[in-house]
């Protein structure tokens, strides 16, 4: 790669383009070109710190404006079950996830069960349909906002002939525009970028198919998280509007 | 600043071990710093909400890549926030970013700007950074401070001050070269 050689050999251009990339003037296809390059050379990276370091005094006297309140909410709702009071009650306790772990044994069964969250005077009425299945699922998640389930996801491993799945029981509906769709995405351990596995239905169940790289990847995840794409899913493969849901998988088997 | 760049250091340690009471004893102490950054660049609210959401992901999810070494915890920080927000404002419509929030962003920034980094200059990093913005013309002063403060693209400046593009970037160019020089002398 002609480019990458260029980048290198000249630290002067090297330090010219990281001060322009953290001063913000390096834009549109050379910023990405920048960043791509960034990650795989120590050389520029310790460029742009140094700019970095140089440079953001000029903002440190700005006047600090307080932001509302929800958006410490989102970020808590987001990071899952923190141990911040001012957050209303994680729903997916140990305690659910026991009850939706003792739920998949094989028949079907109404689950009626009375929360105990760790906030006191807050309880949850869970009610969800789960159906029979044949084999035990091995990796259950729970998506839930700060009330109540919305979808219950069980991954089967695939035996024999059967091929491995993800099973999605929507248990509530949440309003969203007819352009856009719910979109599920595993979050890797290895903190590489988010794998979709698909999207969710706004009512009812839906089967989505895993392949074998996703269900490799899905045994070294902790968590899934729902974005809110275009109609259809999310054009780039990444996620791209706003995530109101991330959950942990918990994995059984 | 209620904390010292020491206690930063250590609450993004415990961020990179998963502890979420650190973020957000993190996000109280500097949440409204960045998020006045955010509203510089991007001049309205409910996108600078949702930058600020973005940033504090971004350090939750990378805080065991903040290294004490190579920097205060607080230059690292408003990175991630200005390039937050630099990537919000590439991906708005013009239509979506109008041209009153840049009549916003040319009135506000002369009037404030020059006596932000007084305001910070109680660290001897930034009382260096003064006096070398103080050795550089006027007009790279300018371009220099558009650009990171308001985000504005060389374009922009040049609509800004009424020079070619040409001319902004050279500006830009020599006037960063000049601090370069004058900080590490």
């Amino acid at each position: 790669m002609p480019g990458l050689m260029n980048y290198h050999q000249h630290a002067e251009l090297i330090d010219r383009l990281a001060a322009e990339y953290v001063l913000g003037t390096l834009r549109g296809r050379a910023r990405r070109r920048f960043e791509k390059l960034l990650s795989g050379s120590i050389p520029m990276r310790r460029a742009v710190q140094s700019w970095e370091r140089r440079l953001f005094w000029m903002s440190a006297g700005l006047k600090p404006v307080e932001p509302p309140a929800r958006v410490w909410m989102q970020i808590a709702a987001r990071i899952g079950g923190t141990k911040t009071a001012a957050m209303p009650p994680p729903v997916t306790t140990s305690h659910l996830w026991q009850a939706i772990a003792a739920s998949i044994a094989g028949i079907a069964l109404t689950l009626g069960i009375l929360l105990a969250t760790r906030q006191p005077e807050v309880q949850v009425r869970v009610e969800t349909q789960v159906e029979v299945q044949p084999v035990q699922a091995a990796h259950t998640a729970i998506v839930a906002d700060a009330t109540a389930p919305i979808w219950v996801l069980n991954a089967y491993p695939g035996a024999g002939t059967a091929a491995a799945e993800l099973r999605v029981q929507a248990v509530r509906e949440i309003p969203l525009a007819d352009n856009k769709s719910f979109e599920l995405w595993m979050l890797p351990d290895s903190g590489t970028p988010p794998v979709s596995l698909g999207l969710l239905p706004r009512s009812g169940s839906a089967v989505l198919p895993l392949t074998a790289e996703k269900l490799r990847t899905l045994i070294s995840t902790s968590k899934v998280a729902v974005s809110i794409e275009p109609a259809g899913g999310s054009p780039t493969g990444a996620p791209t509007g706003a995530i109101p849901y991330v959950a942990p998988l918990l994995h059984i088997a | 600043m209620d904390i010292t760049d020491e206690e930063r250091s250590l609450l993004l340690q415990r961020c990179a071990a998963g502890d979420a009471s650190a973020l957000h004893t993190l996000y109280d102490q500097v949440a409204p710093q960045l998020f006045s950054i955010l509203l510089r660049i991007l001049h309205r609210a409910d996108l600078a909400e949702e930058a600020l959401q973005e940033v504090f992901m971004s350090v939750w999810r990378n805080a065991s890549s903040y290294r004490p070494g190579r920097g205060s915890p607080m230059a690292w920080l408003t990175s991630i926030a200005r390039y937050r927000a630099l990537d919000v404002r590439r991906s708005l419509r013009p239509d979506q970013f109008s041209g009153d929030m840049m009549e916003f962003a040319q009135e506000t920034v002369a009037a404030e700007d020059t006596d932000l980094l007084e305001k910070a200059s109680l660290s001897a990093d930034a009382q260096r950074l003064a006096k070398c913005m103080e050795r550089l013309t006027p007009q790279q002063d300018r371009v220099i401070r558009l650009a990171f403060s308001n985000g504005l693209t060389h374009e922009e400046i040049a609509a800004r001050i009424g020079s070619p593009i040409g001319t902004i970037k050279s500006w830009a160019r020599r006037g960063l070269q000049a601090l370069r020089q004058c900080l590490d002398s």
